[in-house]
């Protein structure tokens, strides 16, 4: 009992029993506390044993029941106060968890109020900043970015969007540091615990991606000084040659002359892997410019289909072309060259001997669509979902051609991404392959996206300054 | 190409390139043309000899050691010749701030060097001599 019971339990139990017993007592000594009416309705005292023994049953019964409701609600409470120990506990070892983990975390982590002041930096945003936790407090997480490279309005579109709670995922910007070096970071900012009534906190996170970014400086650096450097001795053996075969006054036998369009041909190829690696640095630094102008697909198309003519007549392959219609549009010539050229390029390599490639062209107001058909090789089904991956080359297409870079079809795409067009392409085994570009005229592109950044349209007059990129 | 020869002789070239091995091979193909050829492996040499022998037209690296083709393009302009001649600029850098820089100039023609055969060059320097001026003119 003592274990379910505490002492007040006891204590009152004990007190309605010594009041029911002196009730009992009272009543069967002296018949003074209840009564009954006889016949004549006088009032007597209760005496019977009958009535003794039901008011005991009743009275045991009472005690009884006293008793269970007494124990269940000290059951439940003993439960309850348990229970609430338990959580509390369990709250404390969550919440200093939590504390360790924000605490320590590598990543930087800030929480700050709605207009962006700094709350509770954790150690690695200290390490970060290279500060004090005081000192940091004084400061406004959104002073500290450094907004130069970004559009004017980029500062407060941010600060709106926190102030209404709505989440930043990963945005790269460049931070100020109390007594370092500005860093890149990828910034996010999470509304802290929607349900929570106290002041809105949100969660900042900084992960310094400045390291990356330095690197990724260096390799286009290192590509763009390689390519430079590459470039000179290529143009050189270039030009030699040019001069040789066009030179009236040297006399070059016809076995130097073949020999010299062969080491024409190695250059050339060396020139094209240059300028493809230089691009794709370019694309993955995010230092490719779009830079449009008036297009026209018609003489651009015919241009690419002269410069490839020596490798057609080398194949025996017969070109039908419908790309009379095409449109002048506005877009880069520089990138839609290279994507078409790219296109026209495989479809050559992978049509055997005597094959016929296919190329339609058709423009509507918004763009121009290029299809390039052949009947080459064909992309094996299972392989069809990885050609426009980096440096892949499906297995067919390595043992028609040894060579090439896997990089063609994977640029072509995020060129003509970038130019906000798109490639599609059907291809069976064995049959051929049929690829489409779109791409749309920036012309009518910038009049609903007035406010893209990297659209700037440069009128027809500009355009004798031929820019050959 | 041999009936327009006669265009092009005794015109003069200023060809303004640090490389040597280039400055040779256009140097060889503007004589075989008929040209008078002068060379400079910088722009301070280049400009020199520009303001001294006025040229009809200037094939321009930007790349070189000593001053640049960008302020070479300064200096010549602040000459009145200089506003007046032809340039062609022919480099191998791409890269954008070269390239908008150059266009920014207004008056050139950017060639990428490795992108251009030895004979477009003769082709350009024909017509900008014929047609550059009248160009200019109109202007």
């Amino acid at each position: 009992m003592r274990f379910f019971f505490g002492e007040r339990e006891v204590a009152s139990l004990s007190a309605f029993a010594v009041f029911f017993a002196i009730i009992m007592i009272v009543q069967i000594k002296f018949g003074t506390l209840f009564y009954e009416r006889d016949v004549y309705g006088e009032a007597k005292p209760v005496t019977s044993v009958l009535y003794t023994t039901l008011f005991l049953a009743a009275g045991t019964s009472v005690s009884v029941l006293m008793a269970i409701i007494v124990y269940v609600t000290k059951t439940v409470r003993v439960r309850a106060e348990e229970l609430a120990i338990r959580m509390t506990e369990d709250l404390s070892a969550s919440r200093d968890q939590f504390k360790t983990l924000y605490e320590n975390a590598p990543v930087p982590y800030l929480l700050i109020d709605e207009v962006g002041c700094i709350e509770s930096p954790n150690k690695a945003a200290l390490r970060f900043f290279g500060t004090t936790a005081e000192e940091c407090a004084k400061y406004n997480l959104f002073e500290l970015l450094n907004d130069e490279h970004k559009s004017s309005g980029f500062r407060s579109i941010l600060i709106s969007k926190v102030a209404h709670n709505v989440p930043i995922n990963k945005l790269e910007v460049l931070v100020q540091t109390m007594r370092r070096s500005e860093r890149w970071v990828l910034l996010s900012i999470f509304p802290l615990a929607a349900t929570y009534k106290g002041p809105k906190q949100r969660l900042a996170t900084l992960v310094d991606i400045t390291e990356k970014k330095e690197l990724e400086q260096a390799k286009a650096e290192f590509l763009s000084l390689a390519s430079h450097q590459l470039r000179t001795p290529l143009t050189a053996v270039k030009w030699y040659i040019d001069l040789l075969r066009s030179s009236k006054s040297i006399n070059v036998p016809d076995t130097v002359r073949t020999y010299l369009e062969k080491i024409y041909v190695g250059n050339q190829r060396m020139i094209d892997i240059v300028a493809t690696l230089l691009n794709l640095s370019r694309l993955e630094t995010g230092t490719l410019q779009i830079e449009t102008r008036d297009t026209d697909m018609t003489l651009l198309v015919r241009d690419i289909l002269d410069e490839i003519e020596p490798q057609r007549v080398a194949k025996q392959l017969t070109i039908t072309s419908e790309i009379d219609t095409l449109h002048v549009i506005g877009s880069d010539p520089s990138l839609v060259r290279i994507c078409i050229q790219n296109l026209l390029t495989n479809a050559l390599r992978y049509t055997p001997q005597g094959g016929e490639v296919r190329m339609i062209g058709r423009c509507d107001e918004k763009s121009c669509m290029v299809q390039v058909a052949d009947t080459g090789v064909g992309i094996p089904a299972q392989e069809q979902h990885n050609i426009f991956s980096k440096m892949y080359r499906a297995a067919n297409a390595r043992k028609v051609e040894a060579k090439g870079t896997g990089l063609g079809l994977y640029m072509t795409k995020a060129f003509v991404e970038k130019l906000g067009g798109s490639i599609e392409f059907a291809s069976i085994e064995g049959k051929g392959s049929t690829f489409t570009l779109t791409i749309p005229d920036r012309k009518q592109l910038s009049k609903t996206l007035a406010n893209e950044d990297a659209v700037y349209y440069h009128s027809e007059h500009d355009t004798k300054h031929r820019v050959t990129a | 190409m041999t009936q327009n020869t006669g265009l092009l002789l005794n015109k003069t070239v200023l060809i303004v390139d640090d490389e040597e091995t280039l400055v040779e091979v256009m140097r060889e193909k503007m004589l075989e043309e008929g040209m008078r050829v002068l060379t400079a492996h910088n722009g301070v040499e280049g400009l020199e000899i520009a303001m001294r022998e006025h040229p009809d037209i200037i094939l321009l690296d930007i790349l070189m050691p000593e001053m640049d083709g960008f302020d070479f393009l300064k200096h010549l302009h602040e000459d009145e010749w200089g506003q007046k001649v032809q340039v062609i600029i022919l480099t191998n850098s791409t890269s954008f701030q070269t390239i908008s820089k150059a266009v920014a100039t207004g008056m050139s023609e950017f060639i990428v060097k490795t992108e251009i055969q030895l004979d477009d060059i003769v082709e350009k320097v024909k017509a900008r001599l014929t047609n550059g001026t009248q160009i200019r003119e109109e202007e």
